[in-house]
């Protein structure tokens, strides 16, 4: 299946894009797009994703079609064929 | 599955307030928002129903959150004049961005925007202390420059109150470095409502019970434009530090920011009997004989 991510703020900078299409397995998770999203991105990593604890930065807010994934699953919360996935970094450009 | 909005019980929640436990639409959202930026402004007793408050407005979230919310709130008081403040570090291209945005919303908003730089202030932009060497990081100056200038800029305007855009995290770092520093004075002037004290605009902090988090929802649902760009001199590493344990110690134990906060504002001292003396040089209040704004231009 096909989503859309959508990089707002620095994020876009360290994407070098304001968004991009994702192709991923069909029982695809938000924690699996994100993975593959900064699994070639560095500096993507370094601002989304806490190495601590192996999950996303709690500077990251994730939001699914308009929700916040803490008002969802989580990084648990199953993905759809044409869903649009917001990447927003908490701290930075404040 | 959609989740119903636990206050208004008929939209789609799509924000979990994990420290109340709320699960909100995009409207109670903003509803909740306003209304404690409401309560914080009442219970410090910010403004007069004529203040002319100077809003400072950097162009990220943060500050744009606050022009919007000062809009609505002081739009019912006609007395009432609002300025924006900016600050022109001279930082080339990120501080170009942000002021642009600083404009976009001011315009929109029909607020009036002045704006002041460091090379007027003080014959000096950040991108040239940058290159020089010194003692501190660039966030020590430049905090201590901004500072100084969104004061100057607010008494060019004649403005009464100076509003800033810090929220609960920067509040709950800001108490947390303290201690750890050892800073006593500085836990002492922690003050959301701020005071008047000698040439210094009384500055006040209507944001300060909004986590970050919280203000850049609500840009986002807003549709505000965030600054793309991080600032290229952005190395305060301890407040990194404080901020990075915070935020861990939020997601395990929501709420811990506020108790932080709220430990800030319990183990403050008061200023009665707090003797401000002249600085030698500039004639700034300070509790010293020279103030850090000197202090760090005459170095």
């Amino acid at each position: 299946m096909r989503i859309r991510v959508r990089l707002m703020g620095v994020l876009s900078k360290a994407q070098r894009n304001k968004e991009v299409f994702l192709d991923l397995p069909n029982d695809s998770t938000v924690g699996a797009a994100i993975k593959t999203i900064i699994a070639t991105n560095e500096a993507l990593k370094e601002v989304l994703w806490d190495t601590e604890v192996d999950s996303p930065s709690p500077n990251a807010l994730i939001i699914l079609n308009g929700v916040e994934i803490k008002n969802l699953q989580g990084t648990e919360t199953p993905l759809l064929p044409g869903q649009e996935l917001v990447l927003l970094s908490v701290v930075h450009g404040g | 599955m959609s989740i119903p909005c636990t206050r208004c019980n008929v939209k789609s929640s799509t924000y979990h307030r994990e420290y109340s436990g709320e699960r909100l639409c995009p409207d109670c959202f903003k509803e909740t928002v306003l209304d404690r930026v409401k309560r914080t402004i009442n219970k410090y007793k910010m403004f007069e129903w004529d203040s002319r408050i100077a809003i400072g407005v950097s162009g990220g979230k943060d500050s744009l959150v606050l022009l919007h919310l000062l809009h609505m709130i002081e739009s019912v008081r006609p007395k009432a004049e609002l300025i924006a403040v900016c600050i022109d570090e001279g930082v080339s291209g990120y501080r170009d961005e942000a002021l642009r945005l600083a404009e976009i919303n001011c315009r929109k908003l029909d607020i009036e925007m002045h704006t002041l730089s460091f090379s007027d202030l003080f014959d000096e932009t950040m991108d040239e202390i940058a290159v020089k060497e010194r003692e501190l990081g660039a966030c020590s100056y430049c905090g201590v420059l901004r500072r100084r200038a969104l004061n100057e800029a607010a008494k060019q305007v004649d403005a009464d109150r100076l509003a800033t855009g810090h929220n609960l995290d920067d509040m709950s770092q800001s108490v947390l470095l303290n201690i750890l520093r050892g800073d006593t004075h500085r836990i002492d002037s922690f003050d959301p409502g701020g005071q008047k004290l000698g040439d210094y605009v009384r500055r006040v902090k209507p944001l300060c019970e909004i986590p970050e988090r919280e203000t850049t929802y609500y840009a986002f649902i807003d549709n505000m434009e965030f600054q793309s760009l991080p600032c290229p001199y952005a190395d305060e590493a301890m407040r990194s530090d404080a901020r990075r344990f915070l935020n861990q110690m939020e997601h395990k134990r929501p709420g811990i920011k506020f108790a932080v906060y709220q430990t800030g504002l319990k183990i403050r001292g008061t200023r009665e009997g707090q003797v401000m003396n002249r600085c030698e040089i500039c004639g700034a209040p300070t509790p010293g004989k020279i103030c850090r704004t000197c202090e760090l231009t005459n170095s």
